[in-house]
């Protein structure tokens, strides 16, 4: 591969490597605020470069339960994360809680932390007849029905994961045999209508009425309420980030259930940060670029998994 | 005759190939169908022609799609309706920053979705996103081909003429489109939606930004040249897709590097 190949850029300035470069949205115009201090236990450590983010605090423990050694912090706002390693490569979870707003502080926070590489290890609906309860869902792209997304750039704009984060948790899958599901998913600001339920309290909203037959037609794998917010302000931004999620719920069957997929997805998404170690390890040798398979042949290993594409 | 083909391009409903190239302008499409061993003329109707061969071994076609998403999408369902699972569409651009040169190549990671007709079949922030494996068979493609290469977001815009509204050029260079073209975004929505996979290549023929209207030529030796170079790129991605990069979505099975 030509060094001179395969920038991946934001801005008008070229920065080596996939999707990290200074974009401009990052300047501080003259009325940038910080935002509030919600880490404060991890500005006394910093973040490694890879962080991975579940929404719920309690699958900060999960993941940090696979990991060779890990130091739990508690943060405001119910904010959780545990930095550690995992075979030597230094690593880090954080939970995002629920919903675009509050990834947007999780990730904003990190990036001012030192962290550059993301990927959310999600839960989610299942959409299509072909996914089953515990089934994971890589998702290449979201549908940007997330509500914060839309305060950064308009609707056109795709919500697109990072190449190399979405190679790596589809390899991981396949390096630890684990059924998974590569395709589009969307992301909802609401559970309850934005996903085309009536809330328990009794209100049927209008507009909720189509939206589960909609995506359906449309072969969006997953509903789910963080993922567009996470993939859109991180390419905005200049920084890498991807999505795995399990299926504890199907909204064609009805049925709900975990079926032990949390903990496979937790799996994915930790041996996803080893895979992608060896590959950006790959391209610094070659001085490469961005990865490309060729890259990967002396990394790769074969798994048993079996990859669906939605 | 007439029911065995599809109905705007003309193409037989059975027994194609299940890849294909596309690319916008039909002379270019000849010129591709050359490449290939064994070529033949398949369809011809309006913008839509359409050629089946073998590269190195794969079976593929090369279809012409004309100017504009609208038009190209009749192209893609089309061949979609005839069993094309993987496109690769091999086509022009503009660039939208310093670091392409007349003649490098483009590598869509996904678009911008002002394509004029996807905004009619799926909700707005719907992504067009092309698909991994695509990309990175493309990349490795480029790489093997040795031509300067670039990857990123492109700003699939329906307009060629500007009219007297702003269009957002500034912001989507600050959001990451690297390059703009007509049809891209199309096709990526539409493999979406159908479980397809698809991919872009395009060659940059200058920047939009940087010349008055009537500067732009297309019609020099150095994009014709970035424009070969796209169309070999295009097929040995094929051919590793077709060789094991990546099953068809027809076929579960691991998707493996090699």
């Amino acid at each position: 591969m030509r060094a001179s190949g395969g920038r991946e850029r934001a801005s008008g300035r070229a920065v080596r490597g996939p999707e990290r470069r200074a974009a401009p949205g990052r300047r501080p115009g003259p009325e940038a605020e910080r935002g509030p201090l919600l880490f404060g236990p991890l500005h006394e450590v910093g973040l490694p470069r890879y962080v991975l983010l579940p929404g719920d605090p309690d699958r900060v423990g999960v993941l940090a339960g696979l990991w060779d050694e890990a130091t739990d912090y508690s943060l405001a706002r119910g904010y959780r994360a545990a930095v550690g390693r995992y075979r030597g490569e230094p690593l880090a979870a954080l939970s995002t809680g629920m919903g675009g707003p509050s990834l947007e502080f999780a990730l904003t926070e990190a990036a001012q932390l030192g962290a550059d590489t993301f990927i959310r290890v999600g839960t989610t609906g299942a959409l299509q007849p072909e996914l089953r309860n515990g089934d994971l869902v890589v998702n290449e792209g979201c549908v940007r029905m997330d509500g914060t997304s839309q305060a950064y750039v308009r609707a056109e704009y795709p919500a697109v994961a990072s190449l190399e984060v979405t190679l790596a948790l589809m390899e991981a899958c396949l390096r630890l045999g684990i059924t998974h599901h590569v395709g589009v998913g969307a992301t909802t600001a609401s559970f309850f209508p934005g996903q085309g339920r009536a809330n328990p309290a009794g209100y049927e909203a209008p507009e909720g009425r189509g939206v589960v037959e909609e995506m359906r037609r449309a072969r969006v794998l997953n509903f789910e309420m963080e993922g567009a917010t996470l993939l859109t302000v991180a390419r905005l931004l200049g920084l890498r980030a991807g999505q795995v999620c399990s299926v504890i719920a199907h909204r064609l069957t009805g049925e709900w259930a975990d079926a032990g997929g949390v903990e496979r997805a937790c799996r994915v998404a930790t041996e996803a940060v080893a895979v992608l170690a060896s590959w950006d390890r790959a391209v610094a040798r070659r001085a490469a670029a961005a990865w490309a398979p060729s890259l990967g042949q002396e990394e790769t290993e074969t798994g048993e998994g079996e990859e669906r594409r939605g | 005759m007439g029911e065995d083909r599809l109905p705007i391009t003309r193409i037989p409903r059975r027994g194609m190939p299940e890849r294909a190239i596309v690319v916008g302008d039909p002379a270019r499409a000849g010129r591709v169908a050359e490449l290939l061993e064994g070529a033949e003329q398949v369809a011809s109707n309006r913008e839509y022609v359409t050629y089946r061969g073998r590269w190195e071994g794969t079976e593929l076609l090369v279809a012409s799609h004309g100017v504009g998403a609208p038009g190209a999408m009749c192209m893609f369902v089309e061949l979609a309706l005839a069993g094309v699972r993987t496109f690769v569409r091999a086509g022009t651009c503009g660039a939208l920053v310093d670091e392409i040169d007349d003649g490098h190549l483009v590598i869509a990671l996904g678009a911008i979705r002002d394509d004029g007709v996807t905004h009619l079949m799926v909700p707005a922030g719907y992504p067009a996103v092309a698909s991994p494996e695509v990309v990175a068979a493309l990349q490795r493609a480029a790489g093997e081909v040795g031509h300067p290469w670039h990857r990123g977001l492109v700003w699939t815009k329906s307009m060629f003429f500007p009219g007297v509204l702003d269009v957002p050029w500034d912001a989507y260079v600050r959001a990451g489109a690297i390059a703009v073209e007509m049809e891209l975004a199309a096709l990526l929505v539409l493999a979406s939606m159908r479980g397809l996979r698809a991919g872009g290549i395009l060659t940059s023929d200058g920047n939009p930004t940087q010349r008055r209207a009537e500067e732009y030529d297309p019609h020099r030796p150095v994009v014709a040249e970035g424009v070969r170079a796209s169309i070999r790129v295009a097929l040995r991605a094929l051919q590793l897709l077709a060789e094991g990069m990546g099953a068809p979505p027809s076929e579960p099975r691991p998707f493996v590097f090699r």
